[in-house]
């Protein structure tokens, strides 16, 4: 038998060259596509979870601007079953990067602790009491390019100190650091305490921080109040796992969302291919099959023959294909895996790599039999005089239309031709459609994430050339130098506060609280109108969706413990917090007080833009460096690019296997049809009008999977945009149909038909009338 | 001069095959009249359909000219034989070879429109041509729906159907059982007796016996030539069953 197998295999090879190696090479890309989309299946699933699982994280991390805070009544608490003992800190210590300050939370960690312990991806971990190594987090590496071995300086008490990075580690501790992240939070980093003291020599400027692990984590909120109740001046911040979950996972919900669905509609195009691909080549071989069984081989042995056959193709591009997943996977897997901040996985592991085996053989294996065991039972006599072609002819309803439409000939003839065989034309329409919604998938991917970065910082949603925070700068000082300085033609004032609602204590809210003449900065609103009045307010989907409110509804909130009654009036999206934020009056909080409260942030708008850089560094002079300012660049913002690269690569491998297929499917359709080509060719069709009529088949079969790809995919872009806008709170608003891109798509389709069909069309063109006429 | 409708001067077709040579037609000298109906005999293997399929530019010959109608066909590339053969010559063969996928109706259409005829007059053709042929009811089916003695009557009526200046017909009757084969054979002589020149390669001498002029050849040549009385024995008899045939 094996050595009929291989006979055979190797007259296959010999006698269809080309065949042979498209469904060699669909094969292969199908292999290393299955590869790169379960790795990076594998390493998108709950990122987060599996992190806080394995650095065994804690549930609540609390921390104090004492430094010798005695935290023995929390370790011995009997609800706490775990925690990581007193730990040193430096709360936003800046690390001095690219000229630019980045602050950084460091931690005294000579020895990882069993609860929140770091796992190191890269380097090693720092050296007990040596001094001027550091530890950073694996995704503020990747962000800035820091590798093992590098020089940083930090800002110290006298001046700088330069640090060595000696390993960068992933950590449940804290949120990934990210182009969503990167404004909001800052990183962290871990080294000796003999360091710590070196850059800090002031013990009162430290904090002290430990991290608990409670018996039962529900209770966390609970627990918090009563920790603030034992220690009701000493405690600085309290923070929940949920909520460093909640901040950690927002900018991953679309990449794990986008990469499932991917990956999910991947493995099954590939699959579809690969059935597409083997099944065709077997049917064209009924005739093949005719003859092995008068040859003397059983129905049996003739099936297994071909499963033989192609299992072993299939074994080789399976190595082939896995190979080369293995070689690209991790220049696709590591940037995303830096935005999960998860180590980049093993890619190596047995795991993935059997599966693919399995999925790509069984997909083989089922691609053959069904198609094998239908012929093995049809008549041998028949099988050889006539093959499987004659049998299943029919005219199409479409074909049918071809000719009512009154197309030109040619033309009908290249429809008819393609749905004379309905299953295989459905089949490979089927594989270029999901293909097709794949380009969708990441075209969309692609505009989600940059109108999620669009709106990802709320100072982008607003006009403002320069926004200015005052830190513990006297409003006046702001006020005389910057706010009346003739360049600032105009402004408005902010207080960020958090809060709650009365109902749902445990969200946190953040309050913007405006002043001044807001109302001029276009304000980009999903709904509604922006707040004129006190009183007003201006909320995210989160908000509306968890007080199930609509515009117009009177809601109460808890801002910093005083009731405030606002009535929505509209809806805007910002990222932060994931979408939990309200924009008010600040004149409404100032009533209900009675107090007198001061703005912290201050956005300009400048007479002339291009001197907001010598502002800035007027303003910083002036006021000694104390306050922060920051210019708004216009520029598009930066999206999380390494999602868009990710899945757009994959695509292209997808368009390029879906090619391969259409290309294997017209040859293996042209070789059977060589008599209907000689027959046309006798009644007066020129070889051009012949290798015109393949193309035009092709372009039908693309255009029409085109059109449904387009309807499918847009249908469901926008059921699973709407889900990522309402996961991360953004709301539903989010789906924007690219028709220029569509547009783009006809062309770009036309096209990989055209380039697919163009080897088939010329060797049909070609075809000799009176050898094709003699073939029988 | 007498003028000729097809006419070949030194025909040889030589195949090669891996080293060896097949000498498949050798300075063949053949001329047809208008109107006239000449068949081609000889043992299998002889260079019948070689030379058929030259004549109707289906292949190139080695050397020789092949004249149809006053062109040169051997002269021409593929898409001007192509173009040649839409309205001058059509095409009938042993094994029928109807397209598959089309309708009975679209397999006579299709010559027709590539031709350039417009569907109006391509279906009117069409139409004439299968009630000529008695299969008017056939027209909707598929070939794989019908009898051989049918399929080849749909064959004959998409030669026919651009009045082309010679029918070349390669044993059409080599498929088919005597009753219907003498079917066919009516029609083929009802359509030469409106004037269509033809040309038919045959093994049948019952089938030689309805042509004016039986050309006989052995390994590639032309050996001899017999000019058919309408008193011939064999040809009366032939005649008077198809007169009584189609009754
Ligand atoms: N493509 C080809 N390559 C090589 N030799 C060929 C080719 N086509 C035909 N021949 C050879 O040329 C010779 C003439 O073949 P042809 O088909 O013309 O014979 P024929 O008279 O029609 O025979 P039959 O009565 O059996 O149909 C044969 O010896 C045949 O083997
Ligand atoms: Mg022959």
């Amino acid at each position: 038998m094996l050595v009929a197998v291989w006979r055979k295999l190797w007259a296959d090879i010999k006698s269809h060259k080309l065949q042979f190696v498209l469904i060699a090479s669909v094969l292969t890309l199908s292999a290393m596509l299955f590869t790169i989309s379960l790795l990076v299946m594998g390493s998108a699933h709950e990122p987060w979870e599996r992190i806080f699982e394995e650095t065994n994280a804690p549930h609540i991390w609390i921390s104090s601007h004492q430094y010798d805070l005695d935290f023995t009544p929390m370790i011995e608490h009997p609800e706490v079953s775990e925690t990581t003992g007193g730990m040193a800190a430096l709360a936003n210590n800046p690390l001095m990067i690219e000229g630019e300050k980045r602050p950084v939370y460091l931690y005294a960690m000579d020895d990882p602790p069993q609860v929140a312990h770091p796992i190191l991806a890269e380097g090693r971990w720092i050296l007990s009491g040596v001094l001027d190594e550091i530890v950073l987090d694996y995704s503020f590496g990747h962000f800035y390019s820091l590798n093992v071995g590098d020089e940083i300086k930090v800002l110290a008490a006298d001046g700088t100190r330069d640090l060595e990075v000696v390993g960068l580690a992933v950590t449940a501790h804290w949120f990934p650091y990210n182009e969503v992240t990167k404004d909001i939070a800052p990183a962290v980093g871990y080294l000796s305490q003999v360091t710590l003291e070196a850059i800090q020599p002031d013990m009162e400027q430290w904090y002290s921080v430990i991290g608990l692990r409670l018996k039962q984590p529900e209770i966390s909120k609970e627990f918090i109040d009563r920790v603030y109740e034992a220690f009701p001046t000493q405690l600085t911040s309290a923070i929940e796992w949920q909520w460093v979950e909640q901040n950690a996972t927002f900018a991953n919900t679309i990449n794990v969302m986008f990469m499932g669905l991917f990956s999910v509609l991947g493995l099954i195009a590939v699959g579809l291919i690969i059935f597409n691909t083997i099944g065709g080549q077997v049917l064209s071989q009924y005739q093949e099959i005719g003859l092995l069984k008068a040859a003397g081989f059983k129905p049996g042995q003739v099936t297994l023959l071909f499963l033989l056959e192609h299992l072993v193709v299939g074994l080789l591009a399976a190595v082939v294909g896995i190979g080369l997943g293995l070689m690209l996977a991790p220049g696709l897997i590591s940037p995303l895996a830096e935005n999960l901040n998860t180590p980049p996985p093993d890619i190596f592991a047995p795991g993935p790599l059997l599966i693919v085996f399995f999925l790509v053989e069984s997909a083989i294996a089922i691609a053959t039999l069904l198609p094998a065991w239908r012929g093995g039972k049809i008549n041998t006599v028949q099988a050889i005089t006539v093959g499987y072609q004659s049998q299943d002819y029919r005219v199409s309803g479409l074909a049918h239309l071809a000719t009512r439409l009154c197309l030109p000939t040619v033309v009908s003839l290249g429809v008819k031709d393609t749905f004379s065989k309905p299953l295989r034309a459905a089949m490979s329409i089927t594989g270029m459609v999901l293909t097709i919604v794949i380009v969708i998938t990441s075209i969309e991917a692609q505009s989600t994430s940059k109108e999620l970065a669009k709106n990802r910082v709320y100072d982008q949603g607003t006009s403002a050339d320069m926004k200015v925070v005052r830190n513990f700068v006297p409003e006046e000082v702001i006020r005389n130098e910057i706010l009346n300085h003739p360049d600032v033609t105009r402004f408005y004032t902010e207080l960020p506060l958090f809060g709650q609602t009365p109902d749902y204590s445990e969200q946190p809210i953040l309050f913007r609280l405006l002043s001044g003449a807001y109302q001029d900065f276009n304000f980009q609103l999903k709904e509604g109108r922006m707040i004129k009045a006190p009183g007003e307010a201006v909320v995210g989907y989160a908000v509306l969706d968890l007080l199930d409110a609509k515009i117009g509804n009177q809601v109460e909130f808890i801002i910093e413990g005083t009731l405030v009654e606002l009535t929505i009036v509209g809806r805007y999206m910002e990222s932060f917090n994931t979408g939990f934020v309200v924009l008010s009056n600040l004149e409404t909080y100032k009533e209900k007080l009675g107090i007198e409260v001061q703005p912290l942030v201050y956005y300009l708008r400048l007479e002339d833009f291009t001197a907001a850089e010598s502002l800035r560094s007027e303003w910083l002079t002036e006021t000694k460096d104390l306050i922060s300012i920051k210019i708004i660049k216009k520029e598009p913002p930066t999206s999380t690019a390494q999602l868009v690269d990710l899945i757009t690569s994959l695509g292209l491998i997808m368009v390029v296997v879906t090619g391969a297929n259409l290309m294997s499917t017209s040859l293996l359709s042209v070789r059977e049809r060589s008599r209907d080509f000689g027959i046309q060719k006798a009644l007066g069709l020129t070889p051009a009008q012949i290798g015109l009529s393949v193309i035009i088949g092709s372009i039908t079969i693309a255009v029409i999977s085109l059109l449904v790809g387009i309807a499918i995919g847009l249908l469901l872009m926008q059921e699973f945009i709407q889900q990522v806008g309402i996961q991360i709170g953004a709301g539903p608003d989010f789906f924007f149909i690219h028709w220029g891109y569509m547009m783009m798509l006809l062309p770009l389709v036309v096209l990989l038909a055209i380039a697919s069909s163009l080897w088939p069309a010329y060797w049909s063109a070609r075809l000799k009338v009176v050898d094709a006429l003699r073939y029988e | 001069m007498e003028t000729y409708l097809l006419e070949t001067k030194q025909l040889t077709k030589v195949y090669r095959n891996n080293g060896s040579k097949v000498h498949a037609l050798q300075e063949v000298d053949l001329a047809v009249k208008p109107g006239e109906m000449v068949a081609v005999m000889g043992p299998s293997g002889c260079g019948k359909s070689t030379l058929l399929h030259i004549l109707g530019g289906l292949d190139n010959p080695t050397s020789g000219e092949v004249h149809i109608n006053g062109q040169r066909l051997d002269k021409m590339s593929e898409a001007q034989r192509a173009v040649l053969r839409r309205k001058q010559v059509g095409f009938m063969f042993q094994a029928f070879n109807l397209i598959g996928n089309l309708s009975v109706g679209d397999n006579i259409e299709l010559p027709a429109l590539v031709a350039g005829l417009s569907v109006r007059q391509a279906r009117k053709r069409r139409d004439a041509l299968l009630e000529d042929l008695g299969i008017s009811d056939k027209s909707r089916n598929i070939p794989a729906q019908l009898s051989g003695g049918e399929r080849q009557r749909v064959a004959l009526a998409r030669a026919l159907v651009n009045q082309p200046t010679i029918l070349l017909a390669d044993e059409p009757t080599g498929n088919l059982d005597s009753k219907t084969a003498y079917e066919v054979l009516r029609l083929l002589r009802q359509t030469h007796m409106q004037g269509q020149t033809i040309l038919i390669v045959t093994n049948d001498p019952n089938v030689a016996s309805l042509a004016q002029r039986v050309v006989f050849m052995r390994d590639g040549r032309i050996i001899n030539e017999t000019i058919l009385q309408e008193r011939d024995d064999t040809k009366t008899l032939l005649v008077e069953l198809l007169n009584l045939e189609g009754g």
